[in-house]
């Protein structure tokens, strides 16, 4: 029974990370990193005076020391697994290892393990000079273990994501590239929304925010229930999406990270309820809460499934047999996406009504998507590469995102929020009336889209076929 | 019985075809030389049998199953040596057969003396302890059949198995098909070096631009090219009579020529009465030192076929 819990991908991985001297170099420097950073903190705190009493200036010392470990594991973790499948196939074994009767997913699993071994080892590694401020008393036990699981948990998002780009790129370089790339633009992003939230507030913005007024509503436990929960469900779909690339058609594996998606989605609902249900009591009322919720995620996953390789397939109703409706195709994907936005129209019955969105604006939200599905679908056709679509598609969307900024600003409305996240223009609209109008304009835009694909596909298969009988 | 066979199996890079429309069949216990220019789809074929590729259409089975839907019951059946392939850094050479091994779930109580088996027949026992990467190319190519060899597979996909490799290697290497041969195992071997494949292999089949042009039993396929087989006959004296008597008495002789001294006759008679050629010579009082089938020339099969004379 335990030999088959064994993963040998996972010993092999370990024996030889710990066997080279670099591993090795690596901790010492983290840990001189770690001295040095607890060493002038207390040189400066203590010359400062700026506490009175040793329990304080432990508790500061102790958040230093955390904050610093936090920061040097979210930079090592990534360049753990950035390479550990594009080195394989660049040292040319991974054929070998393809070939061994391990699933995908073992092999993927036996990485990761790996490089999460390694991280509680720097984590532990540090745990002396945290005993040492232990020691000078006043650090709460649960705060600090709270802190550590939250490295833990970066590490496991990280790790992931790393793994994921290993296996989708050729390269150790552009792995290295986007996997690091991410992780900047993400903090740029996360910079961007906080200015955007400052300068809305500046400017008397930001009534309509209640979001982060909602949080209190939650106890500690819920809080860390959703959060574990959803990391845990996003480092297996990242991991199941590694998976996936290592199989000869990734679309063989689409159906798990479909199935994945969806339970990262219906935790996401979970959530939105818990937190829109604990806030009825107060003032808090979000118009079209839900249906901004539901936009929010899937405007970001859309633009993914909806961008591959295609299924041929000329006439729409085409898009209705077996083969196109299997998942994993981009024609499969209104299908899905229509079933997780029921799964937030039922998820809207459970709020309160003063916090119910309208039918209208579900509407629109499901229109909006199509857009974005068919823009997908149009983008995918022509250009025929899968990151070159995804990449055309976001910047579609962007600029239609900097137009209708500059079409609310002009109109006088709140765009905050739209910009932060490139989300569905939802919050822009005060009445129903408004969705009504946008419902038809994105239904034809994408109607558009599709149409001028089929016709595009349509000429070169007849120039194709005139090439080859000539 | 069949124990690999591929129908119409294609595979297409957008306009290129790799592999046209390839039918193959190699029955159980067959050593089947895949002989080819570079480039002309032996690996391609190798690796959709291997399952590390999927066929743009047709299909293809070992051992019964289908290498797209059942493709970890032919993985293990099969043992697959790249043409090319890399070696993990800082692992010993026990530790990567003990890593093959479990990752072939080999029971933990059964790995130790498997790899001292594996290691004895590739003859690496006295580098158990060494680097992987110290090893030579040789030794790195016997290491890899060794571990291609862990999960005894029935059937051995080897690709250009002796590439790169200097003579001594390359010897070894043969002798140790050999082997595998006694030991009953079903192996398709790619190569383009065609010397090396003669005495080990029982067919061939010949690929060029992805398309099958020959495929059988080595000599019905020299018959079916040349109708002949090719008699080698020493004499004592000058070979002049001998050549007349071959060319002036015998129907049975197509084709005379004299090469260093040595007599080469076609010869096109009933199978298995060479025999009369004997007693002809014997009768004309011509000396003869030594008569022999010449063994069928590999490389004279690959040029008459990849020229175009059969198609």
């Amino acid at each position: 029974m335990l030999e088959r819990l064994e993963n040998p991908v996972f010993r092999q991985s370990s024996r030889q990370r710990m066997r080279g001297g670099k591993t090795y170099g690596c901790l010492i420097a983290y840990l001189l990193v770690l001295g040095l950073v607890v060493v002038i903190s207390y040189e400066q705190f203590v010359s400062a005076r700026v506490f009175p009493t040793t329990t304080g200036l432990a508790q500061v010392l102790f958040d230093t020391l955390v904050t610093t470990q936090w920061f040097l594991v979210a930079i090592i973790t990534p360049a753990l697994t950035a390479t550990a499948i594009t080195m394989e196939r660049e040292q040319r074994t991974f054929d070998l290892l393809l070939l061994t009767p391990l699933s995908r997913f073992a092999i993927v699993w036996g990485k990761f393990l790996s490089a999460m071994a390694f991280v509680v080892v720097m984590v532990v590694c540090g745990t002396p000079l945290v005993a040492l401020l232990f020691w000078m008393g006043g650090i709460d036990l649960w705060a600090a273990l709270e802190r550590y699981a939250l490295i833990l948990l970066s590490g496991v998002l990280l790790a992931s994501f790393g793994l994921t780009m290993s296996a989708i790129c050729s390269t150790s370089t552009l792995s290295i590239l986007l996997t690091y790339g991410a992780f900047v633009s993400n903090y740029f992003v996360i910079l961007l929304a906080g200015v955007a939230m400052v300068v809305a507030r500046a400017f008397g913005g930001g009534a309509g925010l209640s979001l982060t007024a909602l949080l209190p509503s939650w106890s500690a436990w819920q809080v860390w229930a959703f959060g574990i929960g959803a990391t845990l469900l996003a480092t297996w779909l990242q991991l199941q999406i590694a998976a996936n690339y290592l199989l000869p058609d990734p679309r063989q594996g689409a159906w798990k990270t479909r199935l994945l998606t969806g339970a990262l989605f219906l935790l996401a609902l979970t959530a939105a309820v818990s937190l829109g249900r604990g806030a009825a009591a107060s003032t808090a009322n979000i118009r079209q809460y839900m249906v901004i919720v539901c936009t929010m995620f899937l405007v970001w996953t859309v633009p993914m499934l909806a961008t591959g390789v295609p299924l041929q397939g000329r006439r729409w109703i085409e898009w209705l047999h077996p083969r196109s409706l299997q998942v994993g195709s981009v024609q499969s994907v209104p299908l899905f996406v229509a079933l997780l936005l029921l799964m937030g129209i039922v998820a809207d019955q459970f709020l309160p009504a003063p916090l119910r969105s309208s039918p209208l604006a579900w509407a629109y939200a499901a229109a909006y998507l199509w857009w974005v599905w068919a823009l997908g679908y149009f983008y995918s056709f022509r250009i025929r590469n899968r990151w070159g679509a995804l990449f055309a598609l976001i910047g579609t969307l962007y600029f239609f995102a900097q137009v209708f900024a500059n079409l609310a600003n002009a109109f006088d409305r709140r765009v905050w929020f739209y910009l932060a996240g490139v989300t569905a223009p939802v919050e822009l609209f005060d009445q129903p009336s408004d969705f009504a109008v946008w419902v038809p304009v994105y239904l034809i835009l994408g109607l558009l889209s599709v149409w001028s694909t089929n016709l595009l596909e349509r000429r070169r298969e007849r120039r194709l076929q005139q090439g080859s009988t000539r | 019985m069949a124990i690999v066979e591929t129908h119409h199996l294609t595979k297409q890079y957008g306009q290129l075809v790799a592999v046209n429309n390839l039918n193959l069949r190699i029955e159980e216990g067959d050593i089947l030389g895949f002989i080819g220019p570079n480039g002309a789809g032996k690996t391609t074929t190798i690796r959709m049998l291997a399952t590390l590729l999927e066929p743009t259409s047709g299909t293809a089975t070992i051992a019964g199953h289908d290498v797209v839907k059942e493709p970890e019951a032919v993985r293990r059946i099969i043992g697959y040596m790249p043409d090319f392939f890399g070696v993990y850094d800082d692992v010993k050479v026990w530790e990567y057969l003990d890593f093959f091994a479990s990752a072939y779930r080999v029971p933990r109580s059964e790995r130790q003396q498997l790899i001292e088996d594996v290691l004895a027949l590739t003859d690496l026992s006295h580098k158990r302890d060494d680097y992987v990467e110290a090893l030579s190319r040789g030794m790195k190519q016997r290491l890899c059949l060794a571990k291609t060899l862990l999960h005894n597979p029935q059937v051995l996909l080897l690709d250009e198995p002796a590439a790169g490799l200097d003579p001594r290697a390359r010897i070894e290497i043969k002798e140790l098909l050999k082997e595998l041969r006694n030991m009953g195992k079903t192996i398709l071997i790619s190569s383009h070096i065609l010397p090396e494949l003669a005495d080990i292999c029982n067919k061939i089949a010949i690929i060029e631009r992805g398309e099958l042009l020959i495929s059988g039993e080595i000599g019905a396929i020299m018959r079916q090219l040349t109708g002949s087989h090719v008699l080698e006959i020493r004499v004592a004296d000058e070979p002049d009579t001998a050549v007349q008597v071959l060319q002036s008495q015998l129907g049975d002789i197509r084709e005379v020529r004299v090469e260093d001294g040595v007599i080469r006759a076609h010869y096109v008679g009933p199978p298995g009465e060479h025999y009369r050629v004997v007693w002809a010579l014997a009768e004309k009082r011509v000396k003869v030192l030594s008569f022999a089938e010449q063994p069928t020339n590999l490389e004279d099969i690959f040029m008459r076929v990849t020229q175009g004379a059969v198609q």
